[in-house]
């Protein structure tokens, strides 16, 4: 399979979230932030490279928006470039990781970033739409697939 | 008003009077007049038969026209102009220079429509045949297509291949410099904005014929044209365009075989001025030629001008390749480019003994200052041969070459920027390279030395690390002794003494900063004594009181780091001398006592002395326990209760008195180190008095601090203590004590004293353990002092770092930790077994304090025994009881999952309770671990449980702290992947 991208540009990582006292305090109640969000997501493996989606810039942290008390979190995600074919994938795996890792209080939107991709719609539509990412999640390859994307790094390594 | 222009207008014609045009112009702008009457009055002159007159005429309107505002005239005004002049161009061709002087006015005009530019030029190109024209004339025209095109850009562009080949027939054969310098103005904005389409080569041609310039101003020459101006207009425009590529550079190839130097130069820099516009794939078919030459030149020419301009022209053609596009075809790359550089020249740098060598290094520098792609490749490939070289040359010139070259290319890494995520290529080499520098200080020739010492310097600013940078200046004081007595050591100190150290705009360090300097720098008798002799002064100068607990820092890191060092002990014992006689005479001044009764201060002054103590011999060991001993006990017996008037010391002895006042117990932990550091046992005549005190005082109700310090000095003591009656003696005595406060009214630190005690003996091994330990064990079911004997069996089993240790020569027996758990465990387990519900916790606490830190061979055999008391350990409300073993339990997923596998069914339900336990978030962490770590067991182990623990972590996801929710994410997330199967 030739890659899509063969030579993507590689972006710095984000340090590590600081802990402050007032994370350990036990009587302080924390409240769901875009960071904690951005952190779930950035580790994501893209399908292609052996990098991150942070390292890869389709995911950063202005484009993550947290609400904790409406229970809403919108995350939107560039692909590396506007016919990647790989969008749907890696927007399926964004929202697999969110729905195993956040509250089911919380409603997840997961759209590409307006104007990054020639099929925007459509791939929004499909991760969308509940009955087709549960589909898509029934079939063990594409499941393989992505549990590969959510895989933590050292145990690739 | 009409007549008066008249009269002008026939001044001017017949060439009495040049100021006309200027009054006309004047009346022009204040409406005084209008065109119509001006032309009116010219009518006859302009029609006149005489040609002169005609062109006096023509003139005077083009001199109006310069003379009025360039935006007085309305842009039909403009377009009757134009097209009149216009018509004078076709006329007899004297008219021609003022009529173009004319339109060169109107081109300016804001009005000009495009049309009427087109005309213009149309005109021009038509009728002007400029090579007859004078030079001032031809001028007028280049000055008006430079006109044209700075201010009408879009207009001319319109024209599009017209004006270039109109342009061109006007610039060919141009051979003077003044108009030269305009018209390769003009060239480079057409070449640069208008599509040259089939003309490229013509525009090439006309331009690149005056390459190279030679030209030389004559020193009358009026226009103060340089040959500079003309070489910098004319490689403007053959580097305005990526299309003349394939003209130019077979041209520059040429030129750089040149015999003529400054061609070569040019030619060079043109080279350089090129590249980039050229781009990669113009280049590639180049790039070896180019090479060649441009090594030929490095290598022969020994000209530092012709060598400079080829570098600069090598580092711009390796920065035009980079940004070519990355290909399979390595040929056509950087990496291929710079690697066949790197093949033809590596191997001059193995012969540093050569001139060629520095050549090589210059010429490999530039190819690195290119990009930092080329850095990283370059210094990759030639730091390694550098610093071989440098270790096999044994002749100081070539080494002297070698440090040169390197230095060059850490001056180079400095070009760039570099992240923690792509660091500086030369750090990888950092160790070798800070090796060769030393040794290069350590040569005998001092222009090495100074290399070496400008190398270092480069390589700290890049690490710019404060413990390389003194390990750095470590290493040349000791070369330099002289160095550090006149220079490091005063300045340090001066900063020190320097209250007001903030200098503004700049970094610098702060008091406690100096000291730790001082500490990392020092190695050596000679600066050893150097620096204790000042910071020993600064231990006596109480406006140093805030800065103790750093000095004495200093002072423990000295020790620490020189005890080792026979020759430094004498500058060491010295400073033991100065803490006793300080602690001793001050310590009843108020101010002073506050500062060494500081727990921080106090612990690093008795790791100063501990160092150092364990290196004494014999004799300073006995003189230094002589010197504290009576001080000690110089005012044990006297009964001297004078009042003072200070509230601290109310009711305390006047002196200095620790085992008598209970405010000087603290300063028993200086007594310790040299006491108990030593191989063999103090044999002081106080000796036997001072434990028998020390027993007294552990059972006295003193403050935390002070009554850990006598227990730690006596528990060393016994420690030592030969076998025989004396021992004997004292811990029957110590035993029957303990016993018997305990049953009456034992408190806390009762239990503390007695487990310090116990730890001696567990320690060595003395028979006696049994009897304490089994105190202890009575006292775990005892409910008011069961938990502080559970603590207890922590001070037991972890080790010490200031006290019992073996850099102490502490008597050590091996395994003792491991004899302890098998000799003990069954008891743990039946007191538990026995032990009513609400002492049930302090027997888990004592097993849990017990199995840490113990190796895994001694526990797995017992697991069986251990693990239900684990399981009932997790469920019991005791907050550290239940993370010690937490901790242990993940200790043994890893290192016993089979046993763990077997208790699986127990241990899921429990953490996953856990997981929500609200009082503390640390437990709800530690139960996450836990379970995120059994997914290492095996699969069919786990799969039964999946569905439930990743059902029950849902509601741990949405935790009220962000930590246990992010480990609760790793914990889930381990459970629904353990089968993924790429595991």
């Amino acid at each position: 399979m030739s890659l899509d991208n063969a030579n993507p540009v590689v972006y710095e990582r984000t340090r590590e979230r600081e802990v402050l006292p007032e994370d350990e305090d036990d009587d302080i109640e924390d409240l769901f932030d875009d960071r904690e969000v951005f952190d779930l997501i950035r580790e994501i493996n893209d399908p292609e490279h052996p990098l991150t989606l942070e390292e890869l810039n389709v995911v950063d942290s202005e484009n993550v928006h947290v609400n904790d008390t409406e229970g809403t979190v919108e995350v939107l995600f560039t692909p590396t470039i506007p016919h990647c074919s790989m969008a749907t994938l890696i927007g399926l795996s964004i929202r697999v990781k969110l729905l195993r890792a956040l509250p089911p209080r919380f409603k997840v939107d997961v759209k590409i970033a307006p104007g990054t991709h020639a099929s925007e719609d459509a791939v929004n539509k499909q991760l969308a739409d509940k009955e087709r990412v549960a589909a898509a999640l029934e079939n063990s390859h594409l499941l393989k697939v992505v549990n590969q994307c959510l895989a933590s790094k050292r145990k690739l390594g | 008003m009409a007549a008066s222009m008249a009269s002008y207008v026939e001044n001017f014609i017949s060439g009495f009077d040049d100021s006309a045009a200027k009054l006309i112009a004047k009346h022009l702008a204040a409406k005084d007049v209008s065109w119509t009457e001006i032309i009116e009055d010219l009518g006859q002159y302009l029609t006149s038969p005489t040609t002169s007159t005609r062109a006096r005429a023509t003139r005077l309107i083009a001199d109006i026209l310069h003379y009025i505002p360039n935006d007085l005239l309305t842009e039909k005004e403009v377009n009757l102009l134009i097209t009149y002049i216009c018509e004078k161009l076709k006329d007899h061709h004297s008219l021609q220079p003022p009529a173009l002087y004319g339109l060169l006015a109107l081109c300016k005009a804001p009005h000009l429509s495009s049309e009427d530019l087109s005309m213009v030029c149309h005109q021009i190109f038509t009728e002007v045949n400029c090579q007859s024209l004078a030079q001032g004339d031809r001028r007028i025209v280049f000055n008006l297509f430079y006109a044209l095109l700075t201010t009408r850009l879009k207009d001319v562009q319109k024209l599009g291949g017209d004006f270039i080949i109109g342009f061109i027939q006007m610039m060919d054969s141009e051979k003077d410099p003044r108009n030269l310098v305009i018209s390769f103005a003009c060239a480079q904005i057409i070449i640069r904005n208008i599509p040259l389409g089939a003309f490229k080569e013509e525009m090439f041609e006309v331009v690149s014929c005056y390459f190279p310039i030679d030209f030389s101003p004559s020193q009358t020459d009026p226009s103060g044209i340089k040959k500079e101006d003309l070489i910098l207009g004319l490689r403007a425009c053959l580097a305005a365009s990526p299309l003349f590529a394939e003209y130019c550079l077979p041209l520059l190839m040429e030129k750089l075989t040149s015999e003529l130097k400054s061609a070569k130069i040019d030619a060079l820099e043109t080279l350089a001025a090129c590249a980039k516009t050229y781009g990669a794939n113009n280049l590639y078919e180049f790039q070896s030629a180019f090479f060649s030459s441009i090594k030929k030149e490095v290598f022969l020419s020994g000209d530092p001008a012709v060598e400079t301009a080829a570098l600069s022209a090598l580092t711009s053609l390796v920065t035009a390749i980079a940004t070519g596009v990355t290909t399979s075809n390595k040929r056509h790359s950087l990496e291929g480019f710079v690697d066949e550089i790197l093949q033809e020249c590596k191997n001059h740098l193995l012969q540093p003994e050569l001139m060629l060598m520095l050549s090589t290094g210059r010429l490999l520098q530039s190819v690195a200052m290119a990009t930092s792609q080329s850095c990283d490749q370059v210094v990759r490939a030639v730091m390694p041969l550098l610093v071989d070289t440098f270790n096999k040359q044994t002749q100081s010139t070539p080494k002297h070459n070698v440090v040169l070259v390197v230095n060059g290319f850490i001056g180079v890494t400095q070009c760039f920027t570099y992240s923690d995520n792509n660091p500086n290529p030369i750090l990888t080499y950092k160790a070798q390279l800070v090796d060769m520098y030393k040794k290069s200080l350590g040569e005998d020739t001092s222009s090495i030395q100074v290399l070496g010492l400008r190398g270092l310097d480069k390589l700290l600013v890049l690490g710019a690390q404060q413990c390389e940078c003194t390990d750095v200046l470590r290493n040349v004081m000791c070369t330099n002794p002289s160095l550090a007595e006149n220079t490091v050591y005063p300045t340090l100190f001066k900063l020190l003494h320097n209250e007001n150290m903030e200098v503004p705009g700049q970094e610098c360090l702060d008091r406690p900063g100096v000291l730790e300097v001082i500490a990392g720098i020092t190695k050596g008798s000679h600066c050893l004594q150097l620096a204790t002799k000042e910071i020993y002064k600064l231990l006596n100068n109480e406006t140093f009181h805030s800065l103790y607990p750093s000095v004495t820092k200093c002072l423990a890191r000295l020790s620490s780091s020189c005890s080792s060092d026979p020759a430094c002990l004498g500058s060491l014992t010295g400073g033991v001398k100065v803490i006793h006689n300080l602690v001793v005479s001050r310590c009843r001044v108020e101010a002073w006592y506050r500062v060494l009764s500081d727990v921080e201060v106090l612990s690093n002054l008795a790791e100063f002395i501990r160092h150092q103590a364990a290196h004494w011999d014999h004799s300073v060991s006995s003189e230094m326990q002589s010197l504290f001993m009576e001080s000690f006990f110089r005012n044990v017996s006297s009964n001297d209760n004078q009042d003072d008037d200070l509230d601290v010391f109310k009711g305390q002895p006047h002196n200095f008195c620790p085992l008598k006042a209970s405010c000087d117990t603290v300063f028993v932990s200086l007594l310790t180190p040299v006491l108990a550091s030593g191989t063999k046992q103090c044999d002081h005549v106080h000796f036997p008095e001072l434990t028998a005190r020390l027993a007294g005082f552990m059972l006295e109700p003193l403050d935390p601090a002070p009554h850990l310090t006598v227990c730690k000095c006596l528990a060393a003591i016994i420690n030592k203590e030969p076998l025989g009656k004396t021992l004997d003696e004292l811990l029957t005595s110590i035993k029957d004590k303990l016993t018997s406060v305990l049953e009456l009214q034992g408190q806390g630190h009762h239990v503390s004293a007695l487990s310090w005690v116990t730890k001696a003996l567990v320690l060595r091994g003395h028979s006696f353990v049994k009897d304490f330990v089994n105190m202890m064990f009575n006292l775990l079911g005892s409910s008011d002092l069961g938990h502080s004997a559970a603590a207890g069996f922590c001070t037991l089993l972890t080790d010490q770092s200031d006290v019992l240790t073996s850099e102490m020569h502490a008597n050590i027996r091996i395994m003792y930790r491991q004899r302890f758990f098998v000799e003990y465990l069954s008891s743990i387990v039946s007191g538990y077994q026995a032990s009513g519900p609400e002492t049930k916790q302090n027997w888990l606490l004592a097993l849990s304090y017990l199995m840490q830190g113990l190796d895994k061979h001694v526990l797995i055999p017992e697991l069986n025994k251990i693990y239900p008391l684990l399981v009932q350990s997790l469920l019991q409300d005791d907050l550290d009881l239940q993370l010690v073993t937490m901790e242990t339990l993940s200790d043994l997923i890893c290192s016993a999952p089979e046993v763990i596998s077997k208790q699986i069914d127990s241990l899921i339900p429990k953490l996953l309770k856990m997981t929500t336990y609200k009082p503390s978030m640390k437990v709800r962490i530690s139960a996450l671990k836990c379970l995120a770590g059994l997914c290492s067991l095996p699969i069919p182990v786990l799969v039964p449980y999946k569905a439930q623990v990743v059902r029950a972590l849902v509601p741990v996801l949405g935790d009220r702290k962000r930590l246990v929710r992010a480990q609760a994410v790793t914990a889930r997330q381990e459970w629904i992947m353990f089968d993924a199967e790429d595991k």
